[in-house]
């Protein structure tokens, strides 16, 4: 299952409203921002590996299980999967380089305490490495995964209390 | 002289960014369109420049915001702001915090709400309508994966329609986004 196979077939369960016909292209819209931040066209120096492994470590922070193994089975189709599932755990913290590291930091801040993100943290990626494009595409990473983590507990939640 | 902004307010502020802008005359034609640049669209924000460092994120994180915020039906535009409040409260996104009170202030005329949220934060007591969208909001951006059907439950009993609910999800998660950008990427200034 793909997230808008996900959102969709939430959204078809929820008989109280025709969500699909009134809401279906926002779900739409809301799959197409995953691939943008998680397979882009051009994903720089984040490779699509590191984007899914950071993505189902956010999802497994927020607790968003459903999420979570969509990107688990999306990185276990990829070669580099082991390379990066260290990553994707939340449980271990496995040796990184500095690159990776800050980005994993970064991710982790501003996931679980975005209030105490401020100009250093920036400042301590760009002395990891990343450059201005590559900090922007590790926020909107972040930032739009942490949209998808209260989108789809949200419509479960409506589909469940339907 | 600009200087940070640290506490709520409904003040209109500007936002400095912590890494250096696209200059709009070295932009690609791929961060132009994002952009949504054109002859007579030449003035934009240095939020927008500097989120075109990605603009296919940008491209497409735009009209959803849109969409959300001001999509047809569904929950009124106030509810919607409601949602982007109560979650940029807990992000402690100043910028978007100002932006959302003063036209949720412009749309309800609810100065005491806007004020009790700023003295309270995330214990504020609110009125009958708007205190279960307050909560609401703040635990699903708190805690996302322990939304119940409980809580929509409660949400119907304060009168709002399944849709309603719906939209008000998506308000509170595009400023789950929103906030994790503004927040982190710059902070906000006086003009």
């Amino acid at each position: 299952m793909d997230i808008l196979e996900l959102l969709r077939e939430a959204a078809s369960n929820c008989p109280a409203e025709d969500f699909l016909a009134q809401r279906g292209t926002l779900l739409e819209m809301s799959y197409a921002a995953n691939d943008a931040v998680v397979t882009p066209r051009k994903p720089g120096r984040l490779s699509y590996p590191l984007r899914l492994a950071i993505a189902a470590r956010i999802s497994g922070q927020c607790k968003v299980d459903t999420l979570r193994q969509i990107y688990l089975e999306r990185l276990a189709g990829l070669p580099e999967a082991d390379e990066w599932s260290a990553v994707a755990d939340t449980s271990a913290q496995p040796p990184m380089d500095t690159f990776t590291a800050a980005i994993v930091a970064y991710s982790d801040l501003v996931t679980l305490h975005p209030a105490k993100a401020t100009r250093k943290d920036i400042v301590i990626l760009q002395k990891s490495g990343l450059e201005d494009a590559d900090i922007v595409q590790l926020a909107e990473l972040v930032a739009c995964i942490n949209y998808l983590t209260r989108l789809v507990p949200g419509l479960r939640a409506l589909e469940t209390a339907s | 002289m600009s200087r940070p902004v640290h506490n709520f307010t409904t003040a209109t502020l500007d936002w400095l960014p912590y890494i250096r802008p696209v200059r709009l005359e070295e932009a690609t034609p791929e961060q132009l369109d994002a952009m949504k640049v054109t002859p007579s669209n030449r003035k934009i924000s240095d939020y927008v420049l500097t989120l075109a460092h990605d603009p296919e994120s940008l491209a497409i994180r735009s009209p959803l915001f849109n969409a959300i915020m001001y999509g047809r039906d569904g929950l009124s535009r106030a509810g919607r702001e409601m949602g982007a409040i109560a979650t940029s409260i807990h992000n402690h996104c100043i910028y978007c915090t100002s932006v959302h009170a003063a036209r949720f202030l412009q749309m309800t005329g609810r100065e005491d709400l806007i004020q009790e949220i700023f003295a309270e934060g995330e214990e504020a007591a609110l009125d009958d309508y708007w205190q279960p969208v307050f909560d609401f909001s703040l635990k699903l951006t708190r805690t996302p994966g322990e939304i119940s059907p409980t809580d929509i439950e409660i949400l119907r009993t304060g009168g709002l329609t399944d849709l309603e609910i719906f939209d008000l999800v998506c308000s509170v998660a595009i400023f789950g986004w929103a906030n994790r950008l503004m927040h982190t990427l710059g902070e906000a200034i006086t003009p």
